[in-house]
């Protein structure tokens, strides 16, 4: 890839980013900042949805459920690299917000799981869910689709580091 | 035979296949246990079973003897590392198009193995590789014992976690790279930049 498409992908990269990266909800004393979800291959039955909750209550809050149209069933993961092993297993219990705390949902780690999906998720396309958390209650919040090869908000893996040989 | 001897095959100091849930993959991991030591793919490119490609075709290591591959274990219901690997892989295959390896990418491989038979059917599993990564993605499945074998043949470990239709797979997220005499040259971490993922299979392809 030459700098100039490098930069042209940076450019359009932060363009995109912009609306998201004011995207911040607050239910109760739980803050929600930046929830995007990763696109789906054409035939994936689930998906995954990432984002920072913050607690700014003094008692401990739980992530316990949610819904998403697209999705038959909502679960809560957490996924962690073991070496090269990919551990995975799902909190029946919910995803525990300590007081005064934070807890990032982001590839590699705790994600929201979209499961039984109807259709792909699309890259650009702007999902609404809800979330439930046992204190604050219900939110609604959405997601913004990044693309498949992504890692983090804004920064897409495939063009920054597809560099030319 | 170098695959039935425990003590000659390096990579077997490492404890492997840790017991799937699967009641079915726990007596198969039983039965392994009592038999012979998992085959090395150091010995005859073997994987110790034979596998179905997504279309039907059957495939087993030894039949992959002269060409370098590369293989993965994961499973269609994987929301992030299996995705992520295989657009990674689809990147890498573009790279190696433009480049001097463009010959040697045409012919080169790389076997997705499904870790979950139970519900990544043979017709979803070539749609979803056919219609989202590139063409030299090949689906593997196979009865649930026989993929359990591969995956012991390659030190791959899988797990299931949590209970009923939203079980979830522990597995080795690398990328396994095997030479065309049917050795592991080496295994292409989860993530990190393509560039070194590029180095890796333009070295095997070299070799």
């Amino acid at each position: 890839m030459t700098i100039r498409n490098v930069a042209f992908a940076a450019l359009a990269t932060a363009v995109l980013a912009t609306p998201a990266a004011a995207a911040e909800i607050a239910k109760g004393d739980i803050v929600i900042t930046d929830p995007w979800a990763r696109a789906t291959p054409k035939g994936a039955a689930v998906g995954g949805g990432f984002m920072q909750i913050d607690n700014k209550g003094t008692t401990p809050d739980r992530l316990v459920g949610g819904t998403m149209p697209l999705a038959g069933r909502f679960e809560v993961h957490e996924m962690k690299m073991d070496g090269d092993v990919m551990k995975m297993r799902p909190l029946a219990d919910g995803l525990t917000i300590p007081p005064g705390g934070s807890v990032t949902l982001k590839p590699g780690s705790y994600h929201v799981m979209f499961m039984d999906l109807k259709e792909p998720l699309t890259e650009g396309a702007t999902l609404t869910g809800t979330l439930t958390f046992e204190k604050a209650g219900t939110v609604e919040v959405q997601y913004e689709v990044r693309p498949l090869a992504a890692t983090a908000p804004g920064a897409p893996k495939a063009p920054t580091e597809h560099k030319g040989h | 035979m170098t695959r039935l001897d425990c003590s000659a095959a390096p990579l077997r100091r490492r404890t492997v296949l840790q017991l799937a849930a699967l009641p079915a993959l726990m007596s198969v991991a039983a039965a392994l246990s009592l038999g012979p030591a998992a085959a090395d793919p150091a010995a005859d490119g073997g994987w110790g079973a034979t596998l179905v490609t997504a279309t039907g075709t059957p495939l087993g290591g030894e039949m992959l003897k002269g060409k370098p591959y590369a293989v993965y274990f994961g499973y269609m219901s994987c929301p992030d590392v299996c995705p992520t690997t295989l657009a990674d892989l689809t990147l890498l295959f573009s790279q190696l198009d433009a480049s001097s390896f463009r010959d040697a990418a045409h012919d080169f491989r790389v076997y997705f193995v499904s870790l979950d038979p139970e519900r990544d059917n043979p017709g979803q599993l070539q749609s979803y590789l056919a219609d989202n990564f590139d063409r030299r993605i090949i689906g593997l499945t196979g009865s649930a014992e026989a993929i359990a074998t591969v995956a012991r043949t390659f030190r791959a470990v899988f797990k299931r976690t949590g209970d009923g239709q939203s079980y979830a797979l522990t597995h080795t997220a690398s990328t396994f790279l095997v030479d065309r005499n049917g050795r592991l040259a080496s295994k292409m971490p989860h993530g990190g930049p393509l560039d070194r993922k590029f180095e890796q299979v333009t070295a095997l392809l070299a070799n």
